[in-house]
């Protein structure tokens, strides 16, 4: 076994940093250890201890960066280093990047940029509305991404914006695709004919996968932010972005996504939208059929249905909507059949005596809609954001029966980045409920896309690969020219043992298909 | 860049740049390290909390009676108000230590990162690379020890452990010293020379990490700090698990390290030491 070494000075990270470094170089092939540490003694003794002290780090001072690397032999240790200062190079560019110069206010922002037709504000919810009031007097769409942001002057904005023809999207708006550019946790995705306007994120994220799997394309994705279908916002920036789409030559097509709108707001939409000239798809999650009566609008029950509707009807030309309709529901409706003999499959991993389902989602859309598909079904259905008559957990923390926890919600993510990022609070939840008895089946989203996780299948093979007596059911959302790539994140799941569906209503059905198999 | 509060401890001088970090910048003479940071880090003795940091290098800063001066631009003025740092455990019993340290250990198993100490409150078998098990083992083992005859000793195996600026042995022994100076006012001044023997264990050639070291032997700590140890003494489950929160979110690991070392202490001092 080789060691090699080296020193580096007047470098300075933080732990975590340094930690990921190390375990990035274990991870290398051929490397058998390696560690990324300051040069106080005392790490050096653990470097000692570890085999990893080798001469080149013995005289090193307490303010040098010492790396450190094990391997087979002394070429594989040599590469180690070389990766080793790939990776801190990388590092130190992020970090002078971040010291690079950037415009200190949105003026110098259009002085250096006069152009620009948006602004994406992601600053302190507290700064934010004044910030996306100068951005609308420049004349700029606004994408807030901003949370905290209070509903006084969230309305006040989108009064403002509505006025001057310009689009507040936003607060809390966490992604959109706007001339084919992906804003905030966004997906790569083909352009195309179908537009897009969405108050649920995941769920945004959600159809524009689906619709890229389809075949179809992308021309805008409009996020609103969860509150504008509320009855006091009125749905002001989803009106306008509708009538954005209208008028978009691009856009031959547009899909509604939303959790169910206040019923004022729902007959704005309904006035809005009557008429237009362009199809209409919906997907108000959990709304009636008939919400949208007499609008000419295509209700669909799932984000997938909304999805595949759209791309069936962009192929036919919109000859005859309402069997594009009806051929997308019985095609849904035979894979949800087919599903059966995969079911006993699932059901057989199941160690006996195991009989509840547990749901870990990072999409709070996706736990939205699992319980709707699964709700009914199992009777009662316990989580930390419940709907559709789902009961409150009485702690987050722990699950109870049958449970859907949303990981992105406030209780999970203050001071730590959304499950979207750090995987770190769901793989030790999934350990837990893995070590429950009574768990049976347990229910994942993988969200990929820029934003995300870069590499989603290293944080989650290892903690699944040990798993035993439980069916793991995932879906991906996410396309092949994400970042992550998600052939090769279903391929590595599958290789752990997880069954991955293609969307999380397909996912919803297998697992509510597998605890049928198992409870009779 | 404006500064609305500055810390109480910071001694004349002009510091150096010396790193810097997304929500702090760090300044140092070679003794004191003086930190620019933002509001979600908080005040303290040495900090000084300012309303964004400039992207841009940052070289000096200059602490004077006309102020605090950053490469000759005025921060704040001797008027702007300051941070006291002076901190005394009132309120802390026996019971109220009983009822909330279980809580207090649940948070940090819950919300610390994998990366940091959170390990010592739930022993088990040590995972990962021969690095990480060497560096869990010592760190297991410096944490024992700094409760037995010797607690120097200990003190030794845990200081300057870790990656990191701040090593996470060293933000545990804060936390441990923190922790002794709370169960003074329970035990009396038998802790004392315990302290004291820590304290001069535990320093080492990293000025940053003796800073934090010297502040936690007088017992000083910073805004988040101070929350979380006035929760302990009396607040409820929410307030308790709000100032946990907020001290695990410090730095990278150091928060959930210094919260580790102060558990730790707390929870084994009050059964140790009458």
């Amino acid at each position: 076994m080789a060691v090699r070494g080296l020193v580096k000075q007047g470098e300075y990270f933080d732990s975590i940093t340094l930690m990921r470094a190390g375990k990035a170089l274990a991870q290398t092939a051929g490397v058998q250890d390696a560690a990324v540490v300051m040069g106080t003694a005392e790490n050096r003794a653990i470097l000692q201890a570890a085999s990893l002290l080798c001469p080149e780090l013995e005289g090193a001072s307490e303010a040098d960066l010492l790396i450190a690397v094990m391997a087979e032999t002394d070429a594989l240790a040599e590469q180690g280093l070389a990766r080793a200062m790939d990776v801190l190079a990388e590092l130190k560019k992020r970090t002078s990047s971040n010291t690079a110069f950037r415009p200190r206010s949105l003026q110098g922002a259009l002085e250096g940029l006069p152009d620009a037709r948006l602004a994406l504000i992601s600053v302190a919810g507290r700064y934010a509305g004044e910030l996306a009031r100068k951005a609308l007097e420049n004349n700029l769409h606004v994408m807030l991404f901003s949370d905290n942001v209070d509903l006084e002057t969230e309305i006040q904005l989108k009064q403002d914006g509505a006025k001057r023809g310009l689009l507040v999207m936003g607060p809390d708006c966490g992604t959109a695709i706007i001339n084919g550019v992906p804003l905030g946790f966004a997906n790569a995705v083909p352009r195309g004919d179908i537009g897009i306007v969405a108050a649920a994120g995941t769920g945004l994220q959600e159809v524009t996968c689906l619709i890229a799997h389809e075949g179809g394309g992308v021309s805008q994705a409009i996020g609103t932010g969860g509150r504008d279908l509320k009855v006091e916002v009125g749905g002001i920036m989803f009106l306008e972005a509708i009538k954005a789409l209208q008028a978009d030559p691009e856009t031959r097509l547009l899909l509604l996504v939303s959790k169910p709108p206040h019923p004022a707001v729902l007959d704005r939409i309904a006035t809005t939208i009557k008429g237009s000239g362009k199809p209409v798809v919906a997907c108000f999650l959990g709304a009636k059929p008939d919400a949208m009566a007499g609008t000419g609008a295509l209700m669909t029950t799932t984000l997938e249905e909304a999805a595949l509707l759209c791309v069936a009807l962009s192929r036919s030309g919109f000859a005859d909507p309402a069997r594009s309709a009806k051929d997308v529901k019985a095609r849904l409706e035979a894979r949800d059949a087919g599903l059966a003999p995969a079911a006993r499959l699932e059901a057989a991993r199941v160690a006996p005596g195991r009989k509840v389902l547990r749901g870990l989602f990072s999409g709070g859309t996706f736990c939205y809609e699992a319980q709707l598909l699964l709700g009914q079904a199992l009777g009662t259905v316990h989580s930390n954001a419940p709907a559709f008559g789902s009961l409150q957990l009485k702690s987050a923390l722990h699950s109870e029966g049958h449970t859907v926890v949303d990981l992105g919600e406030d209780e999970f993510t203050v001071g730590r980045p959304h499950p979207m990022i750090d995987f770190d609070l769901r793989n030790r939840r999934i350990v837990e409920e893995a070590k429950d008895p009574a768990t049976a089946v347990l229910l994942l989203d993988v969200v990929l896309g820029f934003g995300a996780n870069l590499d989603p299948a290293a944080e989650l093979v290892p903690v699944l690969q040990g798993l035993q007596g439980i069916s793991v059911i995932a879906s991906i959302t996410g396309t092949d020219q994400d970042p992550q790539n998600r052939l090769k994140v279903e391929a590595a799941l599958k290789d752990a043992g997880v069954t991955v569906m293609p969307s999380n209503a397909a996912a919803c059905s297998l697992a509510l298909q597998t605890l049928r198999a198992l409870n009779g | 860049m404006r500064s609305s509060l500055k810390g109480d401890l910071i001694p004349y001088g002009t510091y150096i740049f010396h790193s810097r970090f997304r929500r702090a910048v760090n300044f140092t003479d070679g003794n004191v390290l003086v930190t620019l940071v933002t509001g979600e880090l908080g005040p303290g003795p040495l900090n000084v909390v300012v309303d964004h940091l400039d992207p841009e290098p940052l070289g000096t800063l200059a602490v004077n009676r006309d102020g605090i001066q950053v490469d000759g631009r005025s921060l704040c003025t001797p008027e702007t108000p300051r941070y006291r740092s002076g901190w005394a455990a009132q309120g802390w019993s026996r019971e109220s230590l009983a009822l909330r340290l279980p809580w207090f250990r649940a948070r940090i198993l819950d919300q610390a990162g994998e990366n940091s100490l959170a390990f010592l409150l739930a022993p088990g078998p040590h995972r990962g690379s021969g690095f990480q098990r060497a560096y869990a083992e010592r760190m297991a083992a410096g944490a024992e020890a700094l409760f037995a005859a010797d607690p120097a000793a200990g003190a030794r195996q845990l200081k300057g452990c870790g990656p990191g600026l701040t090593p996470g042995g060293d933000d545990f022994l804060a936390g441990h010293l923190f922790g002794l100076h709370g169960l003074r006012s329970l035990c009396g001044g038998s802790l004392r020379p315990r302290l004291r023997a820590v304290h001069r264990a535990a320093l080492g050639g990293n000025p940053f990490s003796n800073t934090f070291l010297h502040l936690a032997c007088l017992g000083r700590p910073a805004g988040p700090l101070r929350e979380l140890l006035d929760a302990l003494a009396g607040g409820t489950l929410e307030a308790l698990n709000r100032a946990a929160d907020r001290m695990l979110a410090v730095g990278a690991s150091s928060g959930a390290d210094l919260a580790t070392g102060l558990h730790l202490t707390l929870s084994r001092g009050v059964a140790l030491w009458p």
